[in-house]
């Protein structure tokens, strides 16, 4: 997970270290200190006091027999008066003594010594009521042997044993605040040294950790420098590729130019041609329909001129049916000929000039019967002719009716022609607005081919400035990694 | 009639009615030509010969009808020199009534083309080669404006098993109609 902190968290994760070090080290020094200070304190102002107040107990416990002993030997006022005022100073300390002693062995010392203290005062207040009785010297210094001596002793000794206690009980308090301050001491030296571990640790695995990632870091920024190099080499080459492509594009869109200009100029023709087409294909079509107006026309007349041959073929046949009489009459009187003929041979020479009229008569019939051949031939090359010309025409006719369906197609064709022509005209014109929409398009392009022509040279130019900077970039990464690695200086 | 009818017909017979006959130019002699007709309607006769086609009541009386093509055809049949190779196919268009020795004959001939005066010099007899079957009917032949013509003799057109088959004797059936068809 630490392999993943940046270099701020690692460097901050590092003081933080320390200054929780140099915290703990602080705190305990802290505590250290007020323990030792307290400790000093109690000594001072416990033990030190006690065994200072045991000594002026004893002080003024010497005071106070130095004035009884005055007063004894003087009857002066005036020291009973000051011991007075030593008992009183006496009874202060060690009620004093008795709020502030904290042993037991202690508060029975204080106790021994406020008994025996009270037990001296009542000797002493004995011995000098009977000083104040004019009782001789002696029988006082005697009564004062007596009473007081043992008494003084007994309190001596306890306030000698409660200084010796409180005497001894300071020096094991200081002896302990030694120790304690010792302790202390050697805590504090032991958190320091740690801290100073901790942070040399920290500094080190910061130092080797940073240096080997940036160190890395830096190599691959060298790296990256030289590809950026190269990269920068090929970008110039590529631009400078770039700017001669560009100037073959403007050459070419020039040309593209001029071409969408012949366009237009050719579209512009189109359209003039398509809409001439246009009149051209109505006049056409009212041509096509005058024609087909005609050729009703001619429909019409064939139709008349078939009937009329059928009519002529109808009196041709009554002709034959005429001519079928003649005939029939020829061929009956060249019969009736040829017998009377053979009649008159039979009558002799009285049938010889009826024989002639017989023949003559025969002859004529022949020769009907001739012309009835002749004309029979006549009518059917009439009739054959009007059959021939009704078929002719009814073949015309049917030429006629399909040159008519073939008017209608043409003139459909026409009118498909006219709209076609028309559909043209508007495809021309939409060609030609196109066209021109086209050329001021290749116009504009030209000039952002221009603007493109011009950025490749700033981009080669740029090109050129990013190779220096790369290898800057690179001296500039050198130099860092030997900052960071002194085996890269090598 | 006999074998001595060449010289009789040089002698008097000059005038001839002129037929044609399967293509063949024929001639019957003027004296035993009755008429001539349109063709009649003609009833086929059992165990005729083939050249008789049967018999045709002409004037109210039976007379057998002669085809004269077939005829000639039988003449020529051992000769194959056919002389009238497009004259088959021509359709009988008159009727000729002969009369022979009291009997009437109809030939059906294709055209009756002419009465001519024909001179005797101009005709000779049948050649002996080609003088036997139906060449009897023949009685002479000769030429006749650059034609072959043949001149028949009635009398042996038909022969007598038709007549008696007809069972009509002799007779003029113009007399027996009394009155003439063309008329």
């Amino acid at each position: 997970m630490a392999r993943h902190w940046t270099f701020g968290q690692k460097v901050g994760a590092s003081f933080a270290l320390i200054v929780a070090l140099a915290v703990a080290m602080s705190v305990v020094s802290y505590y250290a200190l007020r323990a030792v200070v307290a400790s000093k304190d109690r000594v001072i102002d416990v033990e030190a006091q006690l065994l200072i107040d045991a000594q002026e107990l004893q002080a003024l416990r010497e005071a106070a027999a130095a004035d009884a002993r005055g007063y004894l030997l003087t009857r002066e006022d005036r020291f009973f008066t000051t011991l007075q005022a030593s008992r009183t100073s006496f009874a202060a300390v060690l009620a004093r003594l008795q709020g502030n002693v904290v042993t037991d062995e202690g508060r029975r010392l204080v106790d021994t010594i406020e008994r025996t203290n009270e037990e001296q005062v009542r000797a002493m207040d004995q011995v000098i009521a009977l000083r104040r009785t004019d009782a001789p010297l002696d029988a006082v210094v005697q009564a004062f042997d007596n009473q007081v001596g043992p008494v003084r002793e007994r309190l001596d000794a306890a306030i000698q044993a409660f200084v010796a206690l409180e005497g001894q009980r300071l020096r094991a308090a200081t002896q302990a605040s030694t120790d304690a301050a010792s302790a202390a001491s050697t805590l504090v030296a032991t958190l320091a040294l740690f801290s100073v571990l901790g942070a040399c640790v920290a500094g080190f695995v910061l130092t080797r950790t940073l240096g080997r990632q940036i160190g890395t870091a830096v190599s691959q920024v060298q790296s990256s420098s030289a590809e950026l190099q190269a990269a920068a080499t090929q970008q110039a080459t590529g631009a400078k590729e770039q700017a001669t492509a560009m100037t073959e594009i403007a050459t070419t869109i020039g040309e593209l130019l001029a071409t969408s200009r012949q366009i237009t100029e050719s579209a512009q023709r189109v359209a003039q041609i398509a809409e001439e087409t246009a009149a051209a294909a109505r006049s056409g079509d009212a041509t096509v329909d005058e024609a087909h107006a005609s050729i009703a026309g001619i429909r019409r007349q064939v139709d008349l001129i078939v009937g009329h041959m059928l009519e002529l073929g109808k009196k041709s046949q009554q002709i034959g049916s005429v001519l079928d009489i003649v005939s029939e009459l020829a061929e009956q009187t060249n019969i009736l000929a040829i017998n009377a003929t053979i009649e008159a041979a039979g009558a002799g020479e009285a049938g010889r000039r009826f024989a002639v009229v017989a023949d003559e008569i025969r002859k004529l019939a022949d020769r009907v019967a001739g012309s009835t051949k002749e004309i029979r031939g006549l009518i059917e090359e009439v009739r054959s002719a009007v059959n021939t010309t009704v078929m002719a025409t009814e073949t015309g006719a049917k030429a006629v009716d399909a040159g008519s369906a073939q008017f209608g197609r043409v003139a459909a064709a026409f009118t498909q022609i006219a709209g076609l022509v028309g559909t043209t005209t508007e495809a021309a014109r939409e060609i030609e607005l196109s066209t021109r929409q086209q050329t001021t398009a290749v116009e504009q392009v030209n000039v952002a081919i221009a603007n493109i022509a011009q950025a490749s040279k700033e981009t080669e130019a740029s090109s050129g400035q990013t190779q220096q900077t790369a290898s800057q970039l690179a001296v500039l990464s050198t130099d860092l990694l030997r900052l960071v690695r002194s085996e890269a200086a090598a | 009639m006999g074998s001595g009818q060449g010289h009789v017909m040089r002698d008097g017979r000059e005038e001839y009615l002129l037929v044609r006959a399967c293509g063949q130019l024929c001639a019957l002699p003027l004296e035993h030509v009755e008429e001539t007709m349109r063709p009649q309607p003609v009833r086929a006769l059992g165990e005729a010969p083939s050249f008789v086609c049967g018999v045709a009541v002409i004037r109210g009386a039976p007379v057998p009808v002669v085809d004269v093509a077939s005829v000639l055809a039988h003449g020529r049949a051992g000769t194959k020199t056919s002389a009238a190779p497009d004259g088959e196919a021509e359709a009988t268009t008159r009727f000729v009534t002969v009369r022979t020795g009291g009997r009437h004959v109809a030939l059906a001939v294709d055209e009756v083309v002419d009465v001519r005066r024909i001179p005797s010099e101009a005709l000779a007899d049948l050649p002996p080669l080609i003088g036997h079957g139906r060449a009897d009917a023949v009685e002479a032949i000769g030429m006749l404006d650059a034609d072959l013509l043949v001149v028949l003799r009635a009398s042996r057109l038909v022969p007598d098993a038709v007549w008696a088959a007809i069972g009509t004797g002799r007779g003029d059936p113009r007399a027996r109609a009394g009155e003439d068809p063309d008329g």
